[in-house]
């Protein structure tokens, strides 16, 4: 009789999983920026259900000025305790790095172990955007920096990166705006992911040594 | 196409402003196919003078880059300000 419920038990918990790893996320983006004012929404659903809906919401110029006086002023404030504390963080560095492999906090991992991973990387990031479905996307930007000739050279990047991702054919606009320094634009996108490939992938390239290596050190278990 | 003047390259005491000419060729979806960038030549401001340089090989005047670039003549006249 008990191994009855257990096999009851096994079962329903490999439905529910197999439920949660097949069942597709949706995602819907609708960010955009005109002048200084961004807004937008960000809302995640499962099944109907929306686990997560982020709403921004344009900021008045007053509010916007207000935020950026705090920054600024923040930054100041952090700026002087740095020169003020300098000295002692100097001290402290062999420690926290002690400390770090002690708690497991996360610290950059070695330029050679990046190198050593970025095929495993490659192919996971491979992975994940195949299982990622884009059914809606449109984004239209129009940018500028302070130099022409950067402007122009970036701008090939960009539309280099949207044909080598495939969005060629999708509703993509990136302008140049060789006049000076700006960054406007809008972007709308609805995809949807299953939980499964994803998970597939992740257990494929943690098989794969230099990836290991690479969360150890970045872990600092290494 | 168009004639840009480019970020301004400090090299000590001299500034060199670069002229090029930005060449952008698109659909008629207006989507970017190609760009180009021509650099055609250079304004170099001292402390002792100013002049010209054409990336062509050819001399020429502040009077040739300024009709190249009218950008420039704010450029020259806010170096010979502060002169």
């Amino acid at each position: 009789m008990q191994f009855y419920y257990l096999a009851v038990f096994f079962l329903i918990f490999i439905i529910l999983l197999a439920f949660l790893l097949l069942a597709p996320f949706h995602l819907s983006l609708n960010i955009g920026k005109k002048g200084p004012l961004i807004e937008g929404s960000i809302r995640l659903t499962w099944l109907g259900l929306t686990l997560m809906k982020v709403e921004i919401s344009p900021q008045s110029a007053g509010d916007l000025l207000t935020s950026i006086w705090k920054e600024a002023s923040g930054t100041k404030d952090r700026t002087i305790e740095v020169r003020k504390s300098d000295e002692e963080e100097n001290g402290r560095e062999e420690r926290s790095e002690i400390d770090n492999q002690k708690t497991g906090a996360v610290r950059p991992p070695s330029i050679q172990s990046l190198i050593n991973a970025a095929p495993a990387l490659a192919k996971i990031l491979r992975d994940l955007l195949k299982s990622t479905h884009f059914k809606n996307i449109s984004c239209r930007l129009c940018f500028g920096l302070d130099d022409p000739a950067q402007t122009a050279i970036i701008s090939g990047y960009l539309w280099f990166l949207a044909s080598a991702l495939g969005l060629f054919s999708a509703r993509i606009f990136i302008e140049p705006w060789f006049e000076g320094e700006r960054l406007e634009g809008e972007l709308v996108a609805e995809m949807k992911a299953r939980l499964l490939w994803a998970v597939f992938a992740v257990i494929q390239v943690l098989r794969v040594r230099e990836i290991r290596l690479l969360l150890k050190e970045t872990l600092g278990w290494a | 196409m168009r004639v840009m003047v480019g970020k301004e390259i400090k090299a000590g005491d001299r500034t060199i402003w670069p002229v090029m000419r930005i060449f952008v060729l698109k659909t008629r979806e207006d989507r970017v196919q190609a760009i180009q960038i021509t650099p055609l030549a250079m304004l170099i401001i001292e402390p002792a003078g100013q002049y010209a340089v054409s990336f062509a090989g050819e001399p020429m005047t502040i009077e040739a880059i300024l009709e190249l670039a009218a950008p420039l003549k704010d450029v020259l006249e806010k170096s010979r300000r502060l002169r």
